[in-house]
């Protein structure tokens, strides 16, 4: 630091400018594209037939499932590296683990069909949800599934 | 804050602008951020709501966080008026 500088820092640092364009963030929208990708992969399991219709709606269920694994990935993303800040790391150590493993369990879902992954993403969701409400003090957001 | 104050510039704030009367609309204002009581936040005040509290935004509407998110403060959190800017040089003066 140069001289210059030392003698002009100020004692204080104030933010003069913010973190997003509007602050509304909720794992509410991953939480409906985990429980999209456990729908569809629950229904691929119990799927029978082989016949076109069959294939059909077998085709479409693995769509839906890879584009909403897809979307809850982002969702989780944008929770993480956007929301997300260092005093709440302080609060939480465990924040990056935990939205590691989920993004993981987003890719595990896009690969396989595995109800038991599924469960896993939507569960961790609920954690997630947990350590972001409790980061806004706020007691009062339940965590459901509408599933 | 852009464009009244840029990050990085320096400031002087009159940290007993309000012991006697109540920051005014259009005032820059050092406060405690509601959401995060340990950072301080730079804003313009916008004015009193009818609860007491007071309504602080940006001055980049498109890209502020600020009493559109976290409400209107307490004026116990608004801890000083900015004044002037001494850092960078060049925009030496006073903050409006």
């Amino acid at each position: 630091m140069s001289l210059l500088d030392r003698i002009l820092r100020p004692s204080r640092t104030a933010s003069a400018h913010c973190d997003g364009p509007c602050g509304v963030y909720d794992p509410a929208s991953a939480r409906i594209a985990a429980e999209a990708v456990l729908s569809m992969a629950k229904k691929l399991v119990a799927l029978e037939g082989d016949d076109l219709a069959a294939e059909n709606t077998r085709g479409r269920f693995i769509a839906i499932k890879e584009e909403q694994a897809q979307l809850a990935k982002q969702e989780l993303l944008i929770l993480w590296t956007d929301y997300f800040k260092p005093p709440h790391l302080e609060a939480n150590p465990d924040i990056h683990n935990i939205f590691w493993n989920a993004a993981k369990l987003c890719s595990q879902n896009k690969v396989e069909v595995n109800v038991e992954a599924a469960q896993a993403l939507v569960d961790t969701i609920g954690e997630i949800h947990n350590i972001f409400w409790a980061s806004k003090s706020r007691d009062d957001v339940p965590f459901y599934t509408a599933g | 804050m852009a464009p009244a104050i840029s990050p990085g510039d320096y400031v002087v704030v009159d940290a007993r602008a309000y012991a006697s009367r109540s920051p005014g609309p259009g005032e820059v204002v050092l406060a405690r951020d509601p959401r995060e009581p340990s950072r301080e936040i730079v804003k313009r005040v916008a004015g009193p709501d009818d609860a007491g509290g007071i309504v602080l935004l940006g001055d980049n509407p498109a890209a502020s966080t600020d009493s559109r998110d976290f409400g209107p403060v307490s004026p116990d959190d608004v801890s000083g008026r900015v004044l002037w800017r001494y850092w960078p040089a060049a925009r030496f003066g006073p903050v409006r």
